[in-house]
C-alpha cells in the first residue's frame, strides 16, 4: 500500500470529526427509541419506510416480509428485492431473501444510464445502422439473486450474510467484464462475469442511544468467463467500518470506510538481477469512504 | 444502482459508492491514475527474451530507423473516437493477428532503431497485451524502454478500463540510459477529465553503439487541444532536440502538418455530420509550428522533394483515420491524406542518400527515386502499412558519425 503522510492526515482528521460528532450527539438527551442494528436479520416493524440519499427504499409491506427498490434506478434499471424474516435456530435469527433486475438497460442509455460512462454508447450505430455491427454493449441480461441472513444478539448483533447471484443472458452476447473499481466490480458480475458469490460477517454494536459501530468482513468471488482478457484472480476480499448516528429519531447518518483488495491488473516496474525491467503483477488496495443519510417514515 | 440492485447488502457499495468513487482520490491508497508529477525521470530497459549481440555497427554506423505510430495494435479497427465505428476493446487474437503484421513490416526493413508511438503495456482496451515484450520478443530489436503517458486504474469513458499507453524505443543496439521528459499538459480540460486524461511526454534514450553513444527521442503530442497546448508541445520538443549534445535522432507523431503542407482542411476522413462527441474534432493545424525542425535539424523529407503540389504532396501522407476497407460519407474508401509523422537527425548526422521514405502501400519502391536514366534497384514492399495502422510508417538510414 502507498499510503502517504498526506493521505493519514486525512484520515486522521476524518476519524476527528467523526469523534468530534459522535461526542456532541451522545451529550444530547436520550431518542425516544435506540438507534436499531442493520444489515441483519431483523426488520422494522410492518409499515416502516426507509430511503436513503444513495440507499434505496425500503417497505416493509406485512409483518416479517419488505420489499426493496431505488425509486429513481429502477426507471432505467428495473429491480426489486423481497426480504422475508422467517426461522430461529436457537437464538439465531433468518432472514430469506431473493431479488430480480434487468440492470442492462441502465448500460445501453446515455444519462440517466451509463452508457459513454461504464459502457459504450454506440453513437456510430446509433447513426448508421450499416455500421454498426460492432457495437459492444451486449444483449440484456436477467440477474436473480438469493441469500440468507443468520444474526444472534439483540443490542449487540453479530450477523452472517451469504448470498450470490447468476445472470440470466437474453440474447447472444453477454458484455464484456468492465474491469473496473472493486466495488462496481462485484456490483457488475452477474452481468458480465455471469455470476458473483459473497460471504459476510458483520458486527453490530451500540455505544450509545444515538451511535452504533460496526465492523465487517466480506469475501466475493465472481465468474470467469471467456470474454475475459485479464487473466486475473476472481476473489475480491474487503473490509468495513463504519459508524451510525441518530440525527433524529427519524434519521440516521452512515459514515464509514470500505478497504477493498482485488486483482485489478495492477501492474509495477521491478528491476530484475540484469538491471532490466520487469512487469510484475500486484493486487489492488483502496480505502473508499461510505457516507449516506436515510430517514425512516 | 441500489444496494440491492444486483445483490450486494452488508455496507450497501450500490450506487452511494459509484458516486463517491470521485473521492477515492483522497482517501485511497493506490493512485487511480499516475498525475505523473515528475519533470524528468529514468526509465526501465526491457530486454528480449531472444536477445542477440549486435555487434559493433563501425563508425559512421549506418542505423536503419523507423518511426511508427501502430494505434495500439488495433490494425484498421474502426473504434469509437475515430466516429466510422464503435469498438471499444479488443480480444488478444485480434490484437496478436495486428502485432504479427506490424512485426513483419520491422522485419521486411531489417529495423535497427524502432520508434513507436501509441503502443499499450496493460490496456483493457488492448486485452491487457504487453506489446512492448511482445515485440521485443517477435522481432531482430533486443532490448526497449517504455515512455509511459497515460496511466490509469479505470477511464469512465465508454467503458475503456485499465490504461497503459505511451511511446516506446526498440532498438537491435544496447540502451545505456532511458529516461522521460514532461510535456505541458492541456488547460482546456475540467478537472475531472484532465486527471484521467494522457500526460504527454518526450522519451529520450542513449544507443550505446560500440564506444560511443548516439541519443534518440520519440515523441507524440496532442491531437485535440484548443488551447495552444500541441504547440507549446512542439516547441518545447524543438528546445530539448536541438540542445542535445550527443548526435540525435527525433522521431514521431507530431499531430501537425509539414511547413509547405497545402491542403489544411477538409480531409477525406473526417466526418460531415455530427456523430460522436466535439472532443475528438480536429483543431485548426498550424503547420508554421514544424519550420524551425526543418531549418535546424535535418528532415528524412527535405521540402523541396515533399513537393509543391498536391499530388506530390500525397506520396509523403502518413495518416488517415479511415481505412481502406472503410467508406467515407460520399463513398471514397479511406487512404493517406495528410502528413503527421517523422524523422529529424542532427544536423551532423546524414541520411544515407536516397534510404528515406514513407512506407505507405504495399507493392511501393521504397527510397527516393533514382535519377533520371539510373538503374532502380530500390526494394519493393511486402508489407501492407496502410491496413495495419491509422498511421503509416517513416523511414531512413540514418548515418551516426
Amino acid at each position: 500500500m502507498r499510503c502517504s503522510f498526506r493521505d493519514a492526515m486525512r484520515a486522521l482528521f476524518a476519524c476527528a470529526s467523526v469523534l468530534l460528532l459522535a461526542g456532541l450527539i451522545m451529550t444530547a438527551p436520550a431518542a425516544a427509541a435506540p438507534l436499531a442494528a442493520r444489515d441483519g436479520a431483523d426488520l422494522p416493524g410492518k409499515g416502516t419506510m426507509r430511503l436513503g440519499v444513495f440507499s434505496p427504499l425500503t417497505w416493509v409491506v406485512a409483518d416479517g416480509l419488505e420489499l426493496e427498490t431505488h425509486p429513481l434506478i429502477t426507471w432505467v434499471a428495473p429491480h426489486i428485492t423481497a426480504r422475508y424474516r422467517r426461522g430461529e435456530l436457537g437464538p439465531v435469527r433468518l432472514l430469506w431473501e431473493g431479488g430480480l433486475s434487468l440492470p442492462t438497460p441502465g448500460l445501453h442509455i446515455a444519462p440517466p444510464g451509463l452508457a459513454g460512462y461504464l459502457g459504450p454508447s454506440c453513437l456510430v450505430a446509433a447513426a448508421e445502422a450499416e455500421r454498426g455491427g460492432a457495437c459492444e454493449q451486449g444483449d440484456h441480461v436477467l440477474v436473480l439473486r438469493a441469500g440468507v441472513v443468520a444474526s444472534i444478539g439483540e443490542g449487540d448483533v453479530t450477523s452472517l450474510r451469504l448470498d450470490g447471484a447468476y445472470g440470466v443472458l437474453l440474447g447472444e452476447a453477454r458484455p464484456r467484464p468492465f474491469d473496473t473499481w472493486a466495488p462496481l466490480e462485484v456490483l457488475l458480475a452477474p452481468i458480465a462475469r455471469g455470476s458473483r458469490v459473497h460471504a459476510m460477517v458483520r458486527h453490530d454494536r451500540a455505544l450509545h442511544d444515538r451511535v452504533r459501530v460496526a465492523a465487517e468482513l466480506h469475501v466475493w468471488r465472481v465468474g470467469g468467463v471467456e470474454s475475459d482478457m485479464a487473466d486475473r484472480s476472481l476473489w475480491t476480499f474487503g473490509g468495513h467500518l463504519g459508524v451510525d448516528v441518530a440525527l433524529t429519531d427519524a434519521t440516521r447518518l452512515q459514515l464509514g470506510a470500505l478497504y477493498t483488495n482485488t486483482d485489478s491488473r495492477r501492474a509495477v516496474v521491478e528491476t530484475n538481477e540484469d538491471g532490466f525491467g520487469e512487469r510484475v503483477f500486484v493486487r489492488t488496495q483502496r480505502i473508499w469512504p461510505t457516507f449516506d443519510v436515510v430517514w425512516s417514515f | 444502482m441500489g444496494g440491492g440492485l444486483l445483490g450486494i447488502r452488508g455496507p450497501r457499495i450500490g450506487l452511494r459508492l459509484l458516486l463517491l468513487g470521485t473521492l477515492a482520490a483522497l482517501a485511497g491508497c493506490d493512485a487511480l491514475w499516475d498525475a505523473q508529477d515528475w519533470d524528468r525521470e529514468a526509465v526501465a530497459v526491457f530486454r528480449a527474451s531472444n536477445a542477440t549481440d549486435p555487434g559493433d555497427p563501425g563508425q559512421p554506423a549506418a542505423l536503419r530507423t523507423m518511426a511508427w505510430n501502430i494505434k495500439y495494435g488495433a490494425g484498421r479497427i474502426p473504434f469509437w473516437f475515430d466516429c466510422w465505428g464503435d469498438r471499444v476493446a479488443m480480444d488478444r487474437e485480434e490484437v496478436i493477428a495486428n502485432l504479427e503484421a506490424v512485426a513483419k513490416v520491422i522485419d521486411e526493413m531489417n529495423v535497427d532503431v524502432l520508434l513507436l508511438e501509441e503502443i499499450e503495456v496493460n490496456s483493457r482496451r488492448s486485452a491487457y497485451v504487453d506489446m512492448v515484450q511482445w515485440l521485443l520478443d517477435h522481432t531482430k530489436l533486443n532490448q526497449g524502454a517504455y515512455f509511459e503517458t497515460w496511466d490509469a486504474d479505470y477511464v469512465p469513458s465508454e467503458g475503456l478500463g485499465r490504461m497503459n499507453l505511451g511511446n516506446a524505443i526498440l532498438s537491435r543496439y544496447p540502451i545505456a540510459k532511458a529516461e522521460r521528459i514532461r510535456q505541458v499538459d492541456r488547460t482546456d480540460l475540467d478537472p475531472v477529465t484532465n486527471a484521467f486524461y494522457i500526460k504527454r511526454a518526450i522519451g529520450r534514450v542513449e544507443l550505446q553503439l560500440g564506444a560511443r553513444r548516439a541519443a534518440v527521442f520519440v515523441v507524440h503530442t496532442e491531437a485535440y487541444d484548443n488551447d495552444g497546448t500541441k504547440q507549446k508541445q512542439i516547441a518545447q520538443i524543438h528546445e530539448v532536440v536541438t540542445g542535445e549534445a550527443l548526435p540525435a535522432l527525433l522521431g514521431g507523431d507530431f499531430n501537425e502538418l509539414p511547413p509547405s503542407a497545402l491542403k489544411l482542411s477538409g480531409f477525406p476522413d473526417e466526418r460531415e455530420t455530427a456523430v460522436c462527441s466535439a472532443d475528438f474534432a480536429q483543431p485548426p493545424y498550424t503547420p508554421d509550428v514544424m519550420q524551425p525542425f526543418y531549418d535546424d535539424l535535418q528532415p528524412w523529407i527535405p521540402l523541396a522533394r515533399y513537393g509543391a503540389t498536391e499530388a506530390e504532396q500525397a506520396r509523403y501522407f502518413t495518416h488517415s483515420v479511415l481505412g481502406p476497407d472503410e467508406t467515407n460519407e460520399h463513398g471514397e474508401p479511406g487512404d493517406w491524406n495528410r502528413t503527421l509523422d517523422y524523422l529529424f537527425i542532427d544536423p551532423k548526422s546524414s541520411w544515407l542518400a536516397g534510404s528515406t521514405d514513407v512506407l505507405q502501400h504495399k507493392g511501393q519502391r521504397i527510397g527516393a527515386e533514382p535519377a533520371a536514366g539510373a538503374t532502380d534497384d530500390r526494394p519493393t514492399l511486402a508489407s501492407d502499412p496502410l491496413r495495419l495502422s491509422d498511421h503509416a510508417p517513416v523511414f531512413g538510414v540514418w548515418e551516426v558519425p
